[in-house]
């Protein structure tokens, strides 16, 4: 099989295979054993794990470092570089560095900018430089450029390419929603393979994203892989769609968790149910899962959904 | 004599900023801020007539609290019966802006106030001073009052 | 203009209580514009310094005066006769002012009294939102006359982030629109959004400040 830089991950996607992501939060601490602990939790449960680059301008261990750490434990990451922090000089030489160490998914994003900390609950680093010297999209080219051309931004060669396998984030329901099928062709034009998406719940609205996706012929080029994000309780819904741009939750959904008798259960429930519904989409080719430091719920929920065993592909 | 009595003694300086629009026709005609005031009540008014309320300013209002006088009151028309639609709204902007800044430099915001009534009588604008000068009298002198003068 | 905000009183007041005299200088430009050193302001915080001292017990002097530009050597000269005649200077024009004066009056210490910290535009009353990053590769004939390097918070040139709100406002800061939104609407509104779909590649920054001290030299221009 002829693969642009042959992770796990692009396999079981050119293999034809429903591929499933998981996300993996690194500790804000330096100890490698948190996340030696989550892969033990996580293990033989998706294709890669997406592991987080300080994200909600948050300081943790470095997505590089403890995407090296699940490396060495057996599990396929896939390192989350964002924008906000590193200039375009920084971020190539941690490709390089990335490379070396196995690494061989990336996924590009602008990032929260500082001011975010945690959503107000962290103190975070609202003083900090801004560095945002290129953009999610330049930064997908930039990966490209380093895999396909073996050359830097600047036009200086490296030797030899980096191939990586290239990600991106797509936010099908945000305003302004007709522009947002251009903004994802824009980053599949500039090189990205695979896309996951912010969470959905609101399976119609999505399905429609994605028809216009395959309209424009964008869901062939590269895989698209709609995020999901566990419901836990009615509140936790309500407050993403209030307060979280691009995720739109229906009222009856809403409804379902505030009425359930367990919210836990009803939760789970719901989970199954859009997995199943993003599973029969045409232009979908997977599933992100995301428990927000709640990953011990991870495996029930892929097990009921009939995704293991994972494939194994070689 | 006991402090309590020096206290009640000290006679307040009261500036009072009126719109000629917020007085009645009464207030007008007399010099309503000569009386009764003074040594017996423990306050005086200097009183001084603008076109509208709208015409102090922040500079203005500042200085004469430099100077030392106890107090400045503003008398402004209610927001619907300023002649010049939006006069006293910026007066009341500004006086509250006043009050924030003397706040930051340790000064009791109540120097400064603004009264929003129309046609006030001379009585009523006797007791606006009289509240003024009621308000600031726990504070004590106007630091600038003994300081040197500018 | 350039924006400027003052800083703290109590932080001023620190400042000058080794002095016994002290010039207060105001600018009629751009400070005077966004309300922070123009001459309403300089009688406004001359008067507040002088009761700010005095409550600690510190009687100080202060002259004030106005200038037409801190940024021009002939408007600074005129300050040389009162310069010489005070302990040191408070200048409350943007930090080009307050340069202009330090280097005229070097050895007199010269204090900065306002925080500048954009460009911007008076949109209406009491409003001020910047506009401009001075980023030294305008892109405004590509965006619709609205700038994403200062408008949008993370400076993207290829469209919105998914940080958008449902109300069109920025993730980061809800009084602020998603700038990229209404660059996308105006596209769609002049039947131009086919010239958003192209990937605009890495910025250049190298002729903002990002490049290094600025200094520029017009030969045209010199004597």
């Amino acid at each position: 099989m002829k693969t642009l830089a042959g992770s796990n991950l692009e396999r079981v996607l050119a293999e034809g295979h429903f591929a499933v992501t998981a996300e993996v939060g690194p500790p804000r601490g330096p100890d490698p054993g948190a996340v030696k602990k989550k892969a033990g939790i996580l293990r033989g449960l998706a294709d890669a794990y997406n592991v987080t680059d300080n994200q909600t301008a948050v300081v943790r261990m470095s997505s590089i470092a403890a995407s090296k750490i699940l490396l060495q434990e057996g599990l396929e990451p896939v390192m989350q570089i964002v924008c906000r922090d590193r200039n375009r000089i920084a971020i190539q030489s941690d490709l390089l560095g990335a490379w070396a160490l196995g690494l061989r998914n990336v996924l590009c994003l602008s990032g929260d900018h500082q001011s975010a900390g945690a959503g107000g609950k962290l103190k975070g680093h609202p003083g900090a430089k801004n560095v945002y010297d290129i953009d999610s999209i330049q930064l997908i080219s930039v990966v490209k450029g380093l895999r396909d051309d073996a050359v830097q931004e600047g036009g200086d060669s490296i030797s030899p390419a980096a191939p990586f396998f290239i990600g991106a984030a797509w936010t099908p329901l945000g305003p302004p929603e007709n522009f947002r099928t251009i903004r994802l062709a824009k980053k599949i034009n500039a090189g990205a393979d695979f896309i996951q998406t912010q969470a959905v719940y609101d399976m119609k609205r999505f399905a429609q994203a994605v028809r216009r996706a395959e309209d424009m012929g964008l869901a062939e080029r590269a895989a698209i892989l709609p995020g999901i994000i566990i419901p836990r309780s009615a509140g936790m819904l309500r407050y993403m769609n209030d307060n979280v741009p691009g995720i739109e939750v229906p009222d009856e959904l809403i409804g379902r968790m505030k009425d359930a008798s367990d919210p836990h259960e009803e939760g789970i429930k719901i989970t199954l149910e859009l997995i199943d519904a993003v599973r029969n989409l045409s232009g979908v080719r997977g599933v992100h899962l995301q428990a927000i430091e709640a990953e011990g719920l991870l495996p029930d929920v892929i097990k009921a959904a009939g995704l293991l065993p994972r494939p194994q592909v070689y | 004599m006991s402090n309590r009595a020096e206290e009640a003694k000290r006679v307040l300086e009261i500036v009072v900023l009126y719109c000629q629009h917020g007085i009645c026709e009464d207030a007008k005609a007399s010099a309503w801020f000569q009386a009764p005031g003074g040594e017996a009540e423990g306050f005086s008014i200097r009183a001084v007539m603008m076109p509208c309320s709208s015409k102090i300013e922040v500079p203005y209002i500042l200085k004469l609290l430099e100077s030392g006088v106890d107090a400045v009151e503003v008398i402004a028309c209610p927001e619907k019966s300023c002649k010049l639609l939006t006069g006293s709204l910026r007066a009341e902007k500004r006086v509250e802006y006043i009050r924030g800044l003397l706040e930051k430099i340790g000064y009791s915001p109540e120097r400064v106030g603004i009264s929003r009534k129309l046609s006030q009588k001379p009585d009523e604008l006797i007791k606006i001073a009289r509240d003024r000068a009621a308000a600031v009298r726990p504070l004590g002198d106007n630091p600038m009052k003994t300081g040197e003068q500018q | 203009m350039i924006f400027a905000e003052w800083k703290p009183i109590d932080e001023l007041v620190e400042k000058l209580k080794p002095y016994k005299k002290v010039l207060l200088v105001g600018c009629a430009t751009c400070v005077a514009e966004c309300s922070a050193g123009g001459e309403k302001e300089v009688e406004t915080l001359a008067p507040l310094l002088r009761m700010a001292l005095q409550k600690q017990g510190h009687t100080i002097e202060i002259v004030t005066a106005t200038l037409d530009k801190q940024c021009e050597w002939e408007f600074v000269e005129q300050l040389a006769e009162q310069v010489g005649e005070v302990d040191a200077v408070l200048s409350i024009a943007c930090g080009i002012g307050v340069q202009a004066l330090a280097e005229r009056f070097d050895p007199k210490p010269v204090y900065p009294g306002v925080n500048t910290s954009a460009l911007t535009i008076r949109e209406e009353a009491g409003l001020w939102a910047g506009r401009c990053a001075a980023c030294g590769d305008c892109v405004l004939g590509e965006t619709f006359g609205y700038c994403p390097i200062a408008r949008c918070a993370k400076s993207l040139l290829n469209g919105p982030c998914g940080g958008t709100r449902k109300n069109g406002k920025c993730e980061v800061n809800e009084d602020v629109d998603c700038i990229w939104n209404l660059i996308v609407e105006r596209a769609y509104e002049r039947g131009q959004i086919e010239a958003l779909a192209e990937v605009k590649s890495a910025k250049d920054w190298s002729n903002s400040g990002h490049g290094g001290p600025k200094r520029v030299i017009r030969e045209d221009l010199r004597q």
